[in-house]
């Protein structure tokens, strides 16, 4: 680029020199310089063309030469950019580094610091620790003091105690001896009393049933009959059961109720059912001896006569089971009763 | 012992001897009574008459069926009638009104 512009001006000066001896031909002005065309009124034109060309060359070298005189100047000026970037550069690496460094040692320091203190705190802390199990170890054995002292007032107490309950249960033992002696004294005495009372009583009741035994044989004796409630055998026994006009009824010792036959006057001795019952129900009393011999269809005679038996039965098959009917009969009965019982 | 049975049989024996016991001699059990065997069924009672002590009453006087109209009446209004195997059975409906002959 640079090479460009100096061709250029080399080209421009070239032109600007021809320019200039075409000017002085025509004008007669002599040019500045060695070469003039007053000094060489009478030369020719290749004499003219030789000094241009001399001319040429040598404002061309003198370009050349100022050109490199400029090149090298700024060779040189860009040799002293370059030292001078490069010092600069080396002065700012050198800053840099120095404040790096100075930035190093302020972190170190401040690592230093922190770790300073962070050692410091560790420090106060295990110092705190060994205070605090320093402490521990005081009260434990404060404590394990303490306790000592109470264990060993303790078994003292314990020791005291115990003695004192020695004492206590050997005067208990001796108390509980003398109550016993006591309570085995009482108890014969007690046991003495119950044996007389016994034999007192045991005479007592030989006496009454002596008492008894001769009164019930006198009574046997003498005939006594009333006194023990025997009637005689199969012999009526007669019961006022109705009291007025009426004639009375007889109970017979099996219990067996006897009616007189009314006359005609006395047709209003009749009894209702209810009574009928009632007199039945204290012949039965009177006779508890006889009333279990008696058979159910004796009974039942007195309540409903001519009724010898009831069953209940759940269907009619059960009684020709039981052989209490005929198939036949029950047979018919259950056909009569299908049928509605109609007239034969 | 069956109080409806014993009912229905007073109720019989009163009807056929009416006019020739009264109660107190049915009772005393002084007078020739029917003897029979009750039957209790779930909807009936059977009596079964012995064929010997009849009570002086008859087997036709049984078996008329008047006689069954009679005992109804007497029983209120239960159904009655009598069957003739080899022994005479009296059958007494337990509910009143069931096909009153």
């Amino acid at each position: 680029m640079r090479h460009r512009a100096v061709y250029r001006l080399i080209a421009a000066l070239l032109a600007l020199g021809v320019l200039t001896l075409v000017a002085c031909e025509s004008t007669g002005v002599q040019p500045v310089g060695t070469y003039t065309w007053a000094t060489a009124p009478g030369s020719d034109l290749s004499a003219h063309a030789a000094t241009a060309t001399a001319a040429v060359i040598q404002a061309t070298a003198e370009a050349v030469r100022r050109q490199q005189t400029v090149d090298a100047a700024r060779v040189n000026l860009s040799a002293q950019e370059t030292r001078a970037t490069q010092e600069a550069l080396a002065a700012a690496q050198a800053e840099a580094t120095r404040v790096a460094a100075e930035a190093t040692a302020v972190v170190q320091s401040t690592l230093y610091a922190e770790a300073t203190i962070r050692s410091q705190s560790d420090f106060a802390t295990l110092a705190a620790q060994l205070t605090t199990e320093a402490e521990f170890g005081a009260t434990q054995t404060s404590v394990a003091g303490t306790m000592t002292a109470e264990a060993a007032s303790l078994a003292a107490t314990a020791t005291d105690q115990a003695v004192r309950l020695t004492s206590t249960a050997e005067a208990l033992s001796i108390e509980a001896t003398g109550t016993a002696i006591s309570l085995q004294a009482t108890q014969s005495a007690v046991a003495a009393a119950l044996e007389r009372r016994r034999e007192t009583l045991l005479t007592v009741l030989v006496l009454a049933a002596a008492v008894v035994a001769a009164v019930a044989a006198a009574a046997v004796l003498l005939g006594w009959d009333s006194l023990v409630h025997r009637p005689a055998a199969n012999g009526p026994r007669t019961e006022v059961l109705q009291d007025g006009p009426c004639p009375p009824l007889t109970i017979l010792p099996d219990g067996t109720v006897q009616f007189p036959l009314l006359s005609p006057e006395e047709r209003t001795c009749t009894l209702t059912r209810e009574q009928l019952n009632e007199v039945y129900d204290w012949a039965q009393t009177r006779y508890l001896d006889d009333r279990a011999t008696r058979t159910i269809a004796e009974r039942t005679s007195r309540l409903a006569p001519g009724l010898r038996s009831v069953r209940t039965l759940r269907r009619l098959d059960q009684a020709v089971t039981a052989g209490a009917i005929s198939p036949r009969l029950a047979a018919v009965l259950e056909a009569d009763w299908q049928s509605g019982g109609h007239d034969e | 012992m069956n109080e409806e049975a014993i009912l229905y049989w007073w109720a019989i024996v009163a009807t056929l001897k009416r006019g020739e016991l009264d109660q107190y001699r049915i009772e005393s059990g002084t007078i020739d009574t029917p003897e029979a065997d009750a039957y209790v069924l779930p909807n009936r009672i059977v009596f079964v008459l012995d064929p010997v002590r009849t009570g002086g009453i008859t087997a036709q006087r049984w078996l008329d069926p008047a006689t069954w109209h009679e005992l109804s009446a007497a029983l209120g209004g239960r159904r009655v009638f009598v069957s003739n195997a080899d022994r005479l059975a009296v059958t007494v409906a337990r509910t009143p009104g069931q096909d009153i002959l």
